[in-house]
């Protein structure tokens, strides 16, 4: 295993998830990547024509809350990677549903180990999608870590 | 240390296999102290009276090839020793609650188990230990 990548949430199990996937890959002379997934903010920035007498003020054309939340998430995973003592780690954010960007980050970065959360930051994941873990494990081609992360 | 202790929990499928070999790769790697973990499961142990096969019998049986795929594995590991676990009970709980009692710091296993049927995406037993785990849990895929 020489490339392994950390899929983290906005929350503060993200340490938990971010000490362990690192431990592993210090042990195992791995490489490390950190992945951060908004998945929602484009959503906003959909180039909708106005419906029931709603426009958005943001388009693809004009989308800084999509450039905000994006900078933002890059210094979160930029202050993980310092929390972790080193430079020597890459950080994406990542857009699109969680779990395929996470996989397709996977395959195009030839990575050979996934760790992630059991359970992600969304308390109506479970109900409206299923939980994201389960949905990665389920279509990866590549071992997953998955780290405790519930209560 | 967080990975001192691997438990791999397998059973006699092919499926598997593949997590078995990774995740002896895997202990081999972190000179982890490492167990083998085969849940002789019970339920399956029901016999066949007609046929004038004893309930006893069936779980003779189930216990044998539990040895046979655990010495069959262990003689694969280059490592220094393995431990091998055979407790009778349910994959589903059996799982966890070894790891707990072998003081497991983490385990690894395969997405299908022999009861998984190919054309689920995820067996029922890999999907219940990586929602209840208190330890990291490594899922090998088995295709």
């Amino acid at each position: 295993m020489k490339k392994i990548c950390i899929a983290l949430d906005y929350n503060p199990s993200a340490e938990k998830i971010a000490k362990t996937g690192y431990a592993y890959a210090k042990a195992l002379g791995a490489t490390t990547a950190l992945v951060h997934v908004i998945s929602d903010a484009v959503y906003y920035a959909m180039d909708y024509a106005p419906f029931m007498g709603y426009e958005s003020p943001f388009n693809s054309t004009n989308f800084e809350v999509v450039e905000e939340l994006r900078n933002g998430a890059e210094k979160f995973l930029k202050s993980t990677a310092e929390h972790l003592g080193t430079k020597a780690i890459a950080t994406k954010v990542l857009d699109g549903e969680t779990a395929d960007a996470i996989l397709d980050y996977a395959v195009e970065n030839d990575i050979d180990l996934l760790v992630l959360g059991s359970h992600s930051h969304s308390a109506l994941e479970n109900v409206l999608m299923g939980n994201t873990a389960v949905k990665v494990v389920r279509h990866s081609k590549i071992p997953v870590l998955i780290v405790p992360t519930s209560k | 240390m967080a990975y001192s202790k691997i438990l791999i929990a397998v059973d006699s499928s092919e499926f598997s296999m593949r997590a078995a070999k990774k995740g002896m790769e895997l202990a081999y790697q972190l000179r982890a102290e490492t167990a083998l973990l085969y849940v002789i499961d019970t339920s399956r142990a029901l016999g066949n009276v007609e046929a004038g096969l004893l309930p006893e019998t069936a779980l003779l049986v189930l216990k044998k090839e539990a040895q046979e795929t655990l010495d069959g594995l262990a003689t694969m590991y280059t490592g220094n020793g393995i431990t091998k676990l055979m407790p009778e009970g349910h994959p589903t709980n059996d799982i966890l609650s070894t790891a707990e009692t072998w003081g497991a710091d983490l385990i690894v296993m395969g997405t299908h188990g022999r009861t998984g049927l190919k054309q689920l995406l995820i067996g029922s037993v890999a999907a219940h230990v990586m929602r209840h785990a208190r330890i990291p849990v490594m899922i090998v895929p088995s295709k």
